[in-house]
């Protein structure tokens, strides 16, 4: 009885906006704390004398020391969305783990997943779906971790909420740069938004069909993997033949269509523009990225990746190359593509990969 | 021929115990296994890997295996399809069927381990294994699982006699009984009684799939 009369207690007050009723029940929330804020604190990360140590402490403890979060690009804000990823990469606290093209079949149901864990007022939720209807319906999931979240309380009264300091700053740095002016004031578009708790990111997730956080924050036990590579139980490290490696090429579009074409790797658009012209790989990955291609790429990191690369050397000395076995001495590879091309320019004839067993595309 | 003494230097940070220490250790033989108790056996793999790098270009393959219900991990040494050797790295006891065992004995044979001196070519290292005691125990746990299928177990039970005194089989049997007790015919029964009760969830989930 007593939670359904909390409950009904807090439809009230997020119906009613901060006002003369507001101020009339007072500014206070309840001292009990909500779902989102129950989560133990994360842990710090301690100056290390000793780099593979820091390697060791993070390679065990990463998923307790940054926050999974999203930035929504919203349809409006496509035009600036490359200025915006390229803050997003710039920016010392951030780095993306999946960009994802999403096209809602409804957006009563994406602002619900998105809004679940928000405290605003109705008519301010009201105010957004009513822009969020407006063409074109596609939006873009940017997940990112978060480092140095500097979560504090924001908001007044009611809507009083743990949130990222780092990121609401963020958000607001990308909406005093890129929204429009009206009367020298800023016009309240909806151009991004993002996460205020880890809960939000992870009902997110669970929206467009992931497991939840644990899906982004998913580490093999025993060599570097992307969250992305399904984890199997067994694999084995051998050396091979560089030339007996190739890749899947990829193309697809928002509603989930992925087109796979396997080729050799000296044919990748990696290789070929290591070797010849770097438009080859910035169409390749402007083309797929955020719809086939999830990972976090653009040809400037690729670039500066290639300049001095060292395959296994520390503290990435189990960043093993991830590949499939698909005939005798031919493998395809299933994570570690810029790492093969790379060497493969570098003029290396054998490498050690790890062969994944009975592996399968999740 | 793995080079086993800079092995134990790389996972020297490890809390770890070599079970069953051979009298040439560290040389072993082809196909021989080295079982060890960890706390960590995912770290422990993981720095074999680092170290088992350098020998992938010699035409070793590494072949890992892992079953996270049992927290066990085997790291296994391929030569041309042969296993070289192979590391079997335990995050808790294995199980037994013929001995009941307190899930305790595995921390105490690691808090309890102590170190050996080994030496491989001029280079030595300090290896950690178990008490005289723990030892003892768990070949005789070896021995009691086994002795029926693999005669040679009987090595292990020869072994016990040789070592064992009367001081030593008073702490022997007080650390053995307090850690294992032999199954009752009701648990025997009840593991009967689960393993007909999978099989009969196996055929029901068959005729499922094939009735959809």
């Amino acid at each position: 009885m007593r939670k359904v009369s909390k409950q009904v207690k807090m439809l009230v007050e997020r119906v009613i906006t901060v006002g003369a009723a507001a101020q009339k029940r007072g500014k206070n929330r309840w001292a009990e704390s909500r779902a989102e804020e129950e989560r133990a604190a994360l842990l710090p990360i301690p100056k290390f004398q000793n780099q593979s140590l820091k390697a060791e402490y993070l390679r065990r403890f990463s998923k307790y020391i940054y926050r999974s979060d999203y930035i929504i690009i919203w349809g409006d804000g496509h035009k600036y969305k490359n200025q915006i990823i390229d803050m997003i990469q710039a920016h010392k606290d951030f780095s993306i783990i999946e960009i994802l093209y999403h096209r809602p079949r409804s957006v009563r149901k994406l602002a619900k997943a998105v809004y679940s864990c928000d405290y605003a007022p109705f008519n301010h939720l009201k105010s957004k779906i009513r822009c969020l209807k407006k063409p074109p319906k596609e939006v873009l999931f940017i997940f990112i971790e978060n480092w140095n979240p500097q979560e504090d309380y924001f908001g007044e009264g009611i809507f009083r909420r743990l949130e990222s300091g780092t990121l609401r700053a963020f958000k607001e740095k990308i909406r005093n740069k890129f929204n429009d002016e009206i009367d020298v004031e800023r016009a309240e578009e909806h151009l991004i938004d993002v996460s205020a708790n880890e809960l939000q990111t992870h009902y997110v997730l669970q929206y467009i069909g992931f497991d939840g956080v644990d899906y982004l924050k998913r580490r093999h036990a025993i060599i570097d993997l992307p969250h992305h590579v399904k984890h199997n139980s067994e694999f084995v490290i051998k050396n091979i033949s560089i030339d007996s490696l190739y890749c899947n090429l990829i193309a697809g579009d928002s509603n989930g269509f992925v087109k796979e074409k396997r080729v050799h790797i000296k044919l990748s658009p990696h290789y070929r523009a290591l070797i010849k012209d770097d438009k080859i790989y910035r169409n390749y990955i402007d083309n797929s990225i955020g719809r086939a291609l999830m990972d976090d790429y653009y040809w400037e990191k690729f670039r500066n990746l290639a300049q001095d690369f060292k395959y296994l050397a520390a503290p990435y000395s189990r960043s093993y190359i991830a590949v499939r076995q698909f005939d005798t001495d031919e493998y395809a590879i299933i994570d570690g593509l810029h790492r093969a091309a790379i060497m493969r320019y570098q003029g290396v004839k054998k490498l050690s990969v790890a062969v994944l067993k009975g592996y399968k595309r999740c | 021929m793995l080079n086993l003494v800079s092995l134990f230097e790389a996972i020297g940070s490890e809390k770890y115990c070599i079970i069953k220490v051979g009298a040439q250790f560290p040389a072993y033989e082809t196909g021989d296994d080295i079982d060890i108790f960890c706390y960590e056996p995912n770290q422990a793999a993981g720095k074999i890997l680092e170290w088992g790098g350098y020998y992938l270009s010699n035409g070793l393959d590494i072949r890992v295996n892992t079953e996270a219900d049992y927290n066990y991990i085997s790291v296994a040494f391929v030569e041309g399809g042969k296993m070289h050797c192979r590391f079997n790295l335990f995050g808790q006891l294995p199980k037994y069927k013929k001995l009941l065992i307190k899930d305790a004995l595995f921390e105490s044979v690691i808090e309890h381990s102590r170190f050996f001196d080994c030496q491989h070519n001029e280079e030595r290292v300090k290896v950690r294994i178990p008490s005289e005691i723990d030892d003892l125990i768990l070949r005789y746990i070896e021995f009691i699982e086994w002795y029926n299928v693999r005669p040679d177990e009987i090595k292990h039970l020869d072994y016990i006699m040789d070592k064992i005194d009367d001081e030593k089989k008073i702490e022997f049997l007080d650390k053995l009984h307090h850690y294992t007790a032999l199954p009752s015919y009701s648990s025997i029964k009840k593991q009967r009684k689960c393993f007909r009760k999978r099989v009969s969830t196996i055929f029901k989930k068959l005729i499922k799939r094939f009735k959809f």
